[in-house]
């Protein structure tokens, strides 16, 4: 079988294109006209609403982890959809690059970070997600060596700032679904790791 | 809780509706009126078919597949109504003034084309889509998606290289 041979694109036909990127925004009031809509259908309020109720749960649960710094061990096990695929855990750095919320923001940022969190949960993806407490302590016959490990080599260590169990259907999907992580933002960096299940 | 509700829903349309809107742009190569309401129509399917969604592809790849659906319903109208294909509001009420004569000569020889090939351009070429996910969101295997995309670059520079500025559009395969 012969396949068509493919028609290059110059450079600047490619760059000519891909500007086209960058053209156009939405009117202001098609977000408005759009859940209005959703809402005359009833979209918002029911199948999807009794969905989203539960992964507000859980949001709620990451904000209480995320505003207070204490590990309080919300579980968002139990919300449906169940979470199905194989189980990854991401974790959340934040290294020297990592912008740190300006005092009075952290609102903000939280507010964010539990969005993200939602939407993962209403798409079945999220297991559980927690904050660890600020001032890590690191046993001394465990700590990496100066400068290696899993760490940035010659910089200030990265401080592990939180964690997310997140279902996926592969290490692609994992991490399809890290990269969309506001964590990465703000700097901060993210390591995946597959859980072992034995 | 519906405000609970309608919180994640904005927060989801915020992050992908830009690049949602400008995907059906290209798509329909008309006007803001019937882009907004391919919009809307993507977000209703989506809402509705969330719980469906399983990351096989990224959620952008997912709504793109909507839009298209969405857009191909919108085109389908057009020819049922009678409407000139990408008269209504081309250029005019909604867009902003161009100074860049290339770009808009660019946009009006990509709305030119024959629709199967400015999905795969703009799929391709400015969404920067893959072969793989081209053939998974136009139901084509691979092979097709990359003649198709052939033959529509073929047509792209055709055009190009015969519109003069303002010289009428052609007559548009229906």
């Amino acid at each position: 079988m012969i396949e068509e041979r493919e028609e290059e694109l110059s450079e600047g036909e490619s760059r000519a294109l891909r500007s086209l990127r960058t053209e156009r925004l939405p009117a202001p009031g098609l977000e408005d006209r759009v859940v209005a809509h959703l809402k005359e259908r009833g979209l918002l309020r029911s199948g999807l609403g009794r969905r989203w109720l539960r992964a507000a749960a859980a949001l709620a649960a990451c904000l209480v982890l995320f505003l207070g710094g204490a590990v309080v061990g919300a579980r968002l096990t139990s919300l449906p959809p169940e979470p199905t695929g194989n189980r990854f855990i991401l974790f959340l750095y934040e290294g020297s690059d990592y912008r740190q919320s300006a005092p009075g923001a952290e609102r903000e940022r939280i507010a964010e970070y539990g969005a993200w969190a939602r939407s993962l949960s209403a798409l079945g993806n999220l297991v559980t997600g927690e904050k660890l407490k600020e001032g890590e302590q690191i046993l001394g016959a465990m700590a990496p060596p100066a400068g290696g490990g899993e760490g940035q080599a010659g910089t200030r260590p990265a401080s592990l700032g939180g964690y997310f169990v997140i279902a996926a259907k592969d290490a692609g999907q994992a991490r399809e679904i890290a990269s969309t992580c506001p964590h990465l933002r703000y700097g901060g960096w993210i390591v995946i790791r597959e859980i072992d299940p034995v | 809780m519906r405000r609970s509700d309608e919180t994640s829903f904005r927060t989801l349309y915020r992050s992908h509706t830009p690049d949602l809107y400008r995907f059906v742009v290209r798509i329909l190569g008309g006007g803001d009126p019937e882009a907004e309401e391919a919009v809307q129509m993507t977000w209703v399917v989506a809402v509705q078919n969330l719980a469906d969604f399983r990351w096989e592809s990224s959620l952008r790849t997912w709504l793109a597949g909507i839009a298209l659906n969405a857009c191909r319903e919108i085109r389908r109208r057009r020819i049922r109504d009678r409407v000139p294909f990408g008269s209504e509001t081309q250029g005019e009420a909604g867009s902003t003034p161009r100074q860049d004569g290339e770009r808009m000569d660019l946009e009006r020889a990509l709305e030119s084309l024959p629709e199967g090939y400015r999905e795969v351009l703009v799929l391709h070429d400015v969404e920067g889509y893959t072969h793989e996910e081209i053939a998974g969101l136009l139901g084509i295997d691979r092979g097709t998606s990359k003649s198709q995309l052939s033959r529509a670059r073929k047509a792209l520079r055709a055009r190009l290289s015969r519109i003069p500025g303002e010289e009428p559009q052609e007559a548009r395969p229906s």
